[in-house]
């Protein structure tokens, strides 16, 4: 009996053979980018990894697939009636919205993102100015896909890094505004993609953006690992045109509190930087100097942080999440505003300390001497 | 073969009988019902859902479970008590076996038939169960110790994604809703009274204590489960997520060459299910035993019988999750007041004589 048992127990490791999947029937998809249709509302495409040999890659490493449809579910179903490969999209890297289909929401994509088994929420998040499509398309030089070529350029920029799971989170929660980089297209000879700030959300809707300047105060509030240089025109006092420092470390600690109906938020910015090029006239081993550079830098510091806010009022946003801390802090307030939590925030009286600390002069001591 | 159980064995059957449907479905339902505060209800679920094991080490230790039950409780108290207990033995059989298929179909296997899959725990439940009862509780402790290597690598890896602001220990805004939510996880820790006739097969050494181990460490799993989707994915889409610990899986990674962690959480997912299958269908077996000594082996259409009610009690995976959030807190809880109301009634009579 028990080898009868035995035999039959092994009979089962053979369930692998049937409903077998063969690497050989399987197109991964790599990429995915939505559109607008042009006859139906949803454009999908899909970039599919194209096998080959390393040593010979063909000159097109991706096959791009495009179908419309009523929404993304029908799109992709329509692309699987042109593809002799099983898609799979268990691999896809990238996710693409244009503008435009996010200024029309995106709840009914998130759903299906969501809701599919085999899209992973790890997947990167971006929305395009111009068309997805044709951002997916670049053919990259130096990466074999273009997705690649994305997930790479996040890696460099983390600030900028945002997956599908953080993304759907902020966008699913009530006092939560969900904010999502932007691409575009570089200009010049060589085109490859390029990031171009940020895109705002609120209720599931693209209502604003952040330009690469207005983005870069907002990566300090964001609270995210920067890698980032800042430059500034040198004090008034001190002769010479501008200096540079690299961001090391950067904190950022809130206040929030409610006095009747009015919000009120005090943000304190301390960053600590290193020095990586100096172009003012003066001598920064002397620490009142470098405490003139530091003011300095804390201003145009303030002044990009001061745009940045400006744009969250005007589009009635919470990129922040401050919503969130009133919700723990004052639950009673946050009940009775409901889903104008985010209004309250956006018209709170807001202050902003920003404190700057050049703390590593770079390996000279003083600036290369200039001419007479 | 040693047909005695010891205490670490006890501890593993208490964890695998309940952290296998625990671990699928009360993160996302807790959430929908507490949201930051999901996790407050398992604290106080997991201390009083243990206490029909503590009253059955009490009532049957040391007598073989026959001869326990008809001297204190009489022939047809006897027969209504296997009845009950052998009944939800084999209602938990088939709620676990529907809830391995609905998940093994849409996450892992999506082309395989259903009853392949119960065909596939029939035989293991038939395999286990017939043979020994204490293989199967070995089995579920490495298995256990497997599963938590895995939890404990997840939740390194995540550390870096972890938003404690998502937490919230008070505030929760209705106390009706912490009831339910507790209500609903005890219903879940209830199903551990399949264990009772196990009772009386424990070693001498077995104590109290290893019955409070089992349940501080499925404590553990659970909550560590339920601060980790809180913490990752926040309240709202934890309670959207049909699976949140699944999607906790695939969010992991190691480097960028292993992205697919999730399936090695499935197949140990599978593998407990399985386990805690053949206990339930061992109890089931037990208590047929126990009213008609002469019944030849069991296992297989007891099996057989949970494969056939999973396919058929629940239509849809929709109905299942309905089922689990209304109704199955008062029938486990219904059952479990039974047994432990014929388990008292048995110490009772005993004591005097």
């Amino acid at each position: 009996v028990k080898h009868a048992l035995a035999c039959l127990l092994a009979l089962l490791l053979l369930s692998g053979c049937w409903s077998r999947k063969e690497m050989n029937d399987l197109g991964f998809v790599v990429g995915m980018a939505i559109d607008e249709g042009e006859q139906e509302e949803i454009r999908l495409t899909l970039a599919v990894a194209r096998p080959f040999d390393r040593r010979n890659p063909p000159p097109e490493t991706s096959w791009f697939l495009s179908a419309e449809g009523k929404n993304l579910a029908q799109a992709m179903r329509r692309i699987g009636l042109r593809s002799s490969r099983r898609l799979h999209l268990h691999h896809s890297g990238v996710l693409l919205i244009s503008a435009e289909v996010a200024r029309q929401g995106i709840e009914h994509k998130l759903d299906f993102t969501l809701r599919e088994t085999e899209m992973r929420l790890n997947q990167k998040i971006f929305v395009t100015v111009g068309k997805a499509d044709e951002i997916l398309r670049l053919r990259d030089p130096l990466r074999i896909t273009t997705s690649q070529e994305l997930e790479e350029l996040l890696r460099q920029n983390p600030g900028y890094d945002q997956t599908l799971k953080e993304f759907a989170r902020a966008a699913v929660e009530t006092p939560m505004t969900a904010v999502a980089p932007m691409l575009t297209v570089s200009p010049g000879p060589t085109r490859s993609p390029q990031l171009a700030g940020f895109a705002l959300f609120r209720n599931r809707r693209m209502v604003g953006r952040w330009t690469v300047e207005q983005g870069r105060g907002a990566l300090w509030m964001l609270r995210k690992k920067t890698v980032a240089v800042i430059t500034t025109d040198c004090p008034p006092d001190v002769p010479g045109t501008t200096f540079s420092a690299r961001v090391r470390s950067t904190r950022v600690v809130r206040t929030v509190a409610v006095r009747g109906d009015q919000v009120a938020i005090d943000f304190h910015v301390h960053g600590s930087l290193e020095m990586v090029e100096l172009n003012c006239t003066l001598d920064p081993i002397d620490p009142n100097q470098m405490r003139k550079l530091e003011k300095a830098m804390a201003d145009d510091l303030l002044a990009r942080i001061q745009e940045t806010w400006s744009e969250v009022k005007r589009t009635k946003t919470d990129p922040f999440g401050v919503g969130k801390d009133i919700q723990v802090r004052y639950p009673d307030f946050f009940r009775r505003q409901g889903e104008r939590v985010t209004d309250r925030v956006a018209e709170a009286d807001v202050t902003f300390h920003v404190s700057i600390m050049l703390k590593e002069p770079g390996l000279v001591t003083q600036p290369v001497p200039r001419r007479r | 073969v040693r047909s005695e159980i010891s205490g670490r064995e006890l501890a593993a059957a208490i964890c695998l009988n309940v952290a296998s449907p625990l671990l699928l479905h009360v993160p996302s339902a807790l959430a929908l019902l507490l949201h930051q505060a999901a996790w407050v209800p398992l604290l106080p679920s997991a201390l009083v859902s243990f206490l029909p094991l503590l009253l059955a080490i009490r009532f049957l230790r040391g007598r073989p479970l026959a001869i326990a039950l008809a001297s204190s409780l009489g022939r047809p108290l006897t027969i209504l008590f296997c009845l009950t207990l052998g009944l939800f033995a084999v209602f938990v059989a088939c709620l676990d076996l529907r809830l391995v298929s609905d998940f093994a179909t849409q996450i892992m296997l999506p082309d395989t038939p259903v009853w392949f899959i119960g065909l596939l725990f029939a035989t293991v439940g038939w395999w286990a169960g017939g043979t020994a009862t204490v293989r199967t509780a070995r089995l579920g402790l490495l298995i256990l110790i497997i599963a938590l290597f895995a939890l404990l690598f997840i939740a390194v890896s995540l550390l870096g994604e972890l938003r404690w602001e998502n937490l919230r220990p008070f505030g929760i805004s209705r106390t009706a809703e912490l009831w339910r939510a507790s209500a609903l996880v005890a219903g879940w820790y209830l199903e551990s009274v399949v264990l009772v006739p196990w009772a009386s097969s424990l070693a001498p050494g077995v104590s109290l204590r290893h019955v409070a181990a089992g349940v501080l460490l499925i404590l553990l799993f659970t909550l560590v489960l339920m601060l980790l989707c809180l913490t990752v994915f926040g309240p709202v889409l934890t309670g959207l997520m049909t699976y949140p610990t699944y999607y906790l899986a695939q969010f992991t990674t190691v480097g960028e060459f292993f992205e697919r962690i999730d399936l090695v959480l499935v197949t140990i997912w599978l593998w407990m299910m399985g386990i805690k299958l053949s206990i339930s269908i061992h109890t089931a077996a037990i208590c047929c035993r126990v009213i008609r000594p002469a019944s030849l082996r069991l296992h297989a259409s007891l099996a057989a019988a949970a494969a056939y009610g999973a396919m058929n009690v629940w239509g849809r995976a929709t109905d299942l999750f309905r089922f689990e959030l209304e109704y199955w807190t008062w029938l486990s809880g219904g059952v479990v007041l039974v047994v432990c109301g014929l388990m008292l009634v048995g110490l009772i009579r005993r004591t005097p004589s």
